[in-house]
């Protein structure tokens, strides 16, 4: 393997070279951090020749002639302009962040927009856009920012989990600077596991997913975390009615090494102390994000991350408590040969685990769980020309998971464990030529999954094309098409169709296949020239094998072999969604709006035809606006609506053992009410010499509706209807302040 | 375990925030569904058959009278049970029960005949319950019992029950394995927004009743009160595809009766 690597290192060297004509600039764009800088333009100054930064901020530019200006644009940054004299390789362009214009209520999305990317179904996330989102109890969200873009839906109120494109939240991969997350969120989902602070980019990928990421049946999450900035000391605090965070970056050795920290943690149990009955209970969670940036040469830069959350939960003396989180580290070298080729290397180790016990009088049982990673994987980018850039991959994933230990008061244990293998490779290649009206991004992915377990030992293997085409009708307008088919080995199973810290994951092996989907989508783009408006119209097609559902009366306690409790089954989905949205100007923000239908086909329930999966909503509409109200406030709102989630209600009752039992006819075969809520947000914001502070001020749920969480059927033979429903909802009006300072 | 924590836990935190209203749903009708409802112990063997009801019905169902009603012993010797009214069947004399032996009720209604079998399990013994503060929630005590005679490794599969005043107050089932405590929780009166009917109060009579079941009665009253929703089928209907609901009981039990007194708060 060392000599295929060496072979083909020196292979794609001389090949580029060979093909390389003349004059080609390329190199990796930074902000003062050392972090790299996604999606810049990069123009050739005076022509209408220009590039755009990939996802690591490596750009690779063909020129014209010599001595050339070339200018790095980004909303966010300011604009910087670099003469080369020669043709150059490797160099680092640095940019400098734009206070000014970060504070504006002006927010374009900062990288490419759906018009520039040739991929489809893909959505960029910028911190800086984020921060002017309303969000619960103040704190900005990720997870729940991109809840608000079209063919998204959130599971719930409160809930971290979120679904694409008809698939459920385990189908969905949330990864970390490549480390993978699971169940992203904290209080049972009222927070997600990520601090805004700590974050740079995300990219969420629904429709055509590139062939360099796997295991996700649904979609793609990837995120990437802040560097420490390698000139000067930043650091910001915020404190809010719930929790506080602060973050803190700067050189270790100037231009050489950097440091980032980051931690947050809630006090919502303060509020708990001063009623007797409460007061012992214990609810809280922290996390902590911080990472080491080594640049050794002007050719490589190293990152280290770690990042742990934790969520403690216990009713008092640890008579009954639970808690659960992610920790996860990485490792990673980026480093660049020649001119167009660049290595990375990664070593990845992430967790998830749950643990709750209970300590009463002579009982004491305790349940726990743990899914692990550990990761080795080599990414190779090549770009053999300023209009084509391949990339090629391995990567090794060692799993280890206890899907659960149950340990009763009477000595009994039961115990679920196994462990996989995976080996994964891919080629991509993205071309677009200079004059060319077609782009292509096409590539391949090959997966080997071994279960490792003896009596589960099976071996999977899958090829995934991935394929994106865009196809430009005019400098305006553009038409695009893809095509993926993706597998997942590691699953979670969900209790009640939504995501909590109790979710057992099983992974395929004997008995249990592999998800896999396969997924078509076509897209329209259009945006005015100077890019203020732009709108986007996708429509899809997905078909999932092996989805997997409960059996009648089984759920996720009911035995510590989940083979046991479920069935296996179809899939399909399919659906429009449609984005409208501003870009400039004093007002900005988007409407979206999706109609969608998600079916499931498992034989066993419902007398084996298709039905209404449990995540199926007809319709999801959010409107976002942000208003720049002047004089350093900025006012924002948003508004969603989601048709009522797909519910399995009784069709009958009858009297068994003197009580009332229900008789479920169909699965999913009602709707829940629709949900709907208003937020909005007020920011001021007030440059000082030394710092700047900004107050935050919010009410989530603006005119208190009232939205499903729980349904729930009473007999009441008084009544008239014979049948008493009722409806649990969770939050009502929360208003939210912050201050935040950042120096 | 893991889910009765987990909820508990969850009803909790949601508590401290949440609302509850009621609504108004549309439910579909259906066809009525046969329900079977066998016990069969020393001192009680019946059988009542109803159907289901709509939603909106308020109305509980009638006891309905069917073409046959049999109990088959582990030799083959058929008893046929009598109608007597409102659905229940009894037979005209006691049928010999052994521990061990496994029993059929086979139904005939409306052309199709139900079968379903059940083992008799042998009776366990158990302390005399008393009740304890768990210290869980202020508004919880504990009625708490052990068994006293299960060797230590075996395993048996306990239906609990607690009538207040004559009136099934609590019903769970749950595995037994060797000599073990068993705490159940039940509410008192509190300042906690409670179900009024759950409530106990001094000087209620309690009586409790743990009667050993097998694997299958067991597992169907399991997943009914897990998900509250529909067990895999007990019976088995000699045509395909036809519905029926409820179990057959073989059962031995052991029942305590005690007075209930609030004890003080630790």
């Amino acid at each position: 393997m060392k000599k295929f690597f060496a072979l083909l290192i020196i292979f794609l060297t001389t090949t580029c070279g060979g093909e390389v004509s003349a004059n080609v600039i390329s190199g990796t764009i930074t902000d003062r951090r050392g972090g790299t800088i996604p999606f810049v333009s990069v123009a050739e100054k005076g022509t209408t020749n220009g590039t755009i930064s990939d996802a690591d901020g490596r750009f690779n530019i063909a020129v014209r002639r010599l001595p050339v200006t070339l200018s790095f644009n980004c909303v966010g940054f300011n604009t910087v302009e670099r003469t080369l004299a020669n043709e150059e390789d490797g160099i680092t362009v640095q940019m400098a962040e734009d206070a000014e214009q970060l504070d504006e209520v002006q927010v374009v999305a900062r990288g490419r927009s759906r018009a520039d990317n040739v991929i489809i179904g893909v959505e960029n996330i910028q911190m800086a856009e984020m921060a002017k989102v309303p969000a619960l109890m103040g704190e900005r969200d990720v997870i729940k920012s991109i809840q608000l873009l079209p063919g998204i839906k959130s599971e719930g109120d409160g809930s971290c989990g979120f679904q694409v494109r008809g698939g459920t939240a385990v189908q969905n991969l949330v990864l970390l600077d490549n480390a993978t997350i699971y169940n992203a969120g904290h209080l049972m989902g009222v927070f997600s596991t990520f601090n805004d602070d700590a974050l740079t980019n995300a990219s969420l990928y629904k429709g055509a997913i590139p062939a360099q990421f796997g295991d996700a049946a649904s979609s793609v999450f990837d995120i990437k975390t802040r560097s420490g900035d390698m000139q000067e000391y930043y650091g910001n605090v915020s404190i809010g009615l719930l929790s506080s965070k602060f973050a803190i970056d700067g050189p270790i050795v100037k231009d050489k090494a950097s440091f980032f920290l980051a931690a947050r943690r809630t006090y919502f149990e303060i509020f708990l102390k001063p009623t007797k009955k409460y007061r012992d209970k214990v609810m809280n969670f922290y996390d902590i994000n911080t990472k080491v940036t080594l640049r050794p040469s002007q050719r490589g830069i190293m990152n280290v991350m770690f990042f742990r959350g934790r969520d403690n939960m216990d009713m008092g003396n640890h008579i009954a408590e639970m808690h659960w989180g992610n920790t996860a580290a990485t490792a990673d070298y980026l480093h660049s040969i020649g001119q167009c080729l660049t290595l990375k290397t990664s070593l990845i180790y992430s967790q998830y685990d749950f643990i709750e016990s209970m300590d009463v009088l002579k009982v004491k049982e305790s349940f726990d769980s743990y899914l692990r990673h550990h990761t080795v994987r080599e990414d190779v980018t090549i770009t053999p020309s300023a209009n084509q850039k391949i990339a090629i991959g391995l990567q090794y994933d060692h799993i280890n998971l206890k899907s659960g230990e149950m340990k009763m008061s009477n000595g009994l244990v039961e115990r679920e464990m196994r462990r996989g293998d995976e080996l994964s490779f891919w080629v991509a290649d993205e071309w677009s030529p200079a004059d060319g009206d077609v782009e292509l991004s096409a590539g391949v992915r090959g997966v080997i999954f071994k279960a490792l377990d003896n009596d589960r030992r099976k071996q999977f293997t899958s090829v995934e094309p991935r394929f994106s085409l865009k196809w430009r009708l005019n400098d305006d307008q553009s038409l695009k098409a893809g095509y993926c088919r993706s597998s997942q080995h590691v699953q979670t199973i969900l209790d009640n169709g939504l995501s909590s810290p109790i979710g057992r994951a099983v992974m395929a092996g004997k008995g249990i296949s592999p998800m896999q989907s396969d997924q078509v989508s076509l897209g329209y783009v259009a945006e005015t020239s100077d890019k203020k408006y732009e709108f986007s119209a996708e429509t899809y097609y997905k078909k999932i094998a092996n989805v997997y559902d409960y059996k009648d009366g089984k759920h996720l306690g009911a035995d510590i072999a989940l083979e046991t409790l479920i069935l296996n089954g179809r899939g399909r989905s399919y659906g429009v969604e449609m984005l409208a949205k501003r870009n400039m100007g004093r007002l900005t923000g988007w409407v979206s709006y999706t109609l969608s239908w998600v079916e499931n086909k498992v034989k066993g329930i419902n007398g084996g035809r298709w039905y209404t999966a449990p995540n199926d909503r007809r319709h999801d509409i959010s409107i976002v606006a942000m208003y720049d109200l002047g004089n350093d406030w900025d006012l924002s709102a948003t508004w969603v609506f989601t048709s009522g989630q797909a519910l399995t209600a009784p069709s009958a009752k009858y009297e068994l053992d003197e009580w009332t039992h229900y008789y479920y006819a169909e699965r999913n075969g009602y709707r829940a009410p629709a949900y709907h809520r208003m937020d909005i947000g007020l920011n001021n914001t007030k440059e000082r010499t030394h710092y700047t502070r900004i107050w935050s001020f919010g009410i989530y749920n603006l005119y208190n509706h009232y939205n499903p969480y729980i349904i729930t059927f009473e007999n009441d033979d008084e009544k008239v209807t014979g049948t008493r429903t009722e409806q649990v909802s969770l939050f009502g009006i929360i208003p939210s302040a912050s201050l935040t300072v950042k120096f | 375990m893991k889910n009765f924590l987990y909820f508990s836990i969850l009803a909790w935190a949601t508590s401290l925030i949440s609302c509850t209203k009621e609504i108004e749903l549309d439910y579909h009708d259906i066809e009525p569904v046969p329900v079977i409802e066998g016990l069969l112990s020393a001192d009680r063997t019946e059988v009542r058959i109803t159907r289901t009801r709509n939603m909106d019905d308020s109305v509980k169902s009638a006891g309905i009278e069917v073409d046959r009603v049999e109990i088959i012993s582990a030799n083959g010797l058929a008893t046929t049970l009598n109608y007597q009214s409102d659905g229940f069947y009894r037979p005209a004399s006691a049928i010999t029960l052994n521990d061990g032996e496994t029993y059929t009720l086979r139904v005939t209604m409306d052309g199709v005949t139900y079968t379903g079998e059940s083992t008799l399990q042998p009776a366990i013994q158990i302390t005399e319950p008393e009740f304890l503060w768990a210290n869980l929630m202020d508004w919880m005590q504990v009625m708490e019992f052990e068994t006293i005679n299960v060797a230590d490794d075996a395993e048996v599969y306990g239906w609990i029950r607690i009538y207040r005043n004559r009136e099934l107050y609590f019903a769970d089932v749950g595995r037994i394995k060797g000599n073990s405590p068993i705490d159940i929780g039940l509410y008192y009166d509190s300042d906690m927004e409670l179900d009024e009917e759950m409530i106990l109060y001094n000087g209620d009579t309690l009586a409790l009743e743990v009667r050993t079941i097998d694997l299958d009665v067991y597992n169907y009253l399991a997943e009914y009160n897990s998900t509250k929703m529909n067990p895999e089928q007990f019976f088995t209907p000699s045509v395909e595809g036809k519905v029926c609901l409820g179990y057959f009981a073989a059962y031995s039990s052991v029942s305590h009766e005690i007075i209930y007194r609030k004890t003080p708060h630790e």
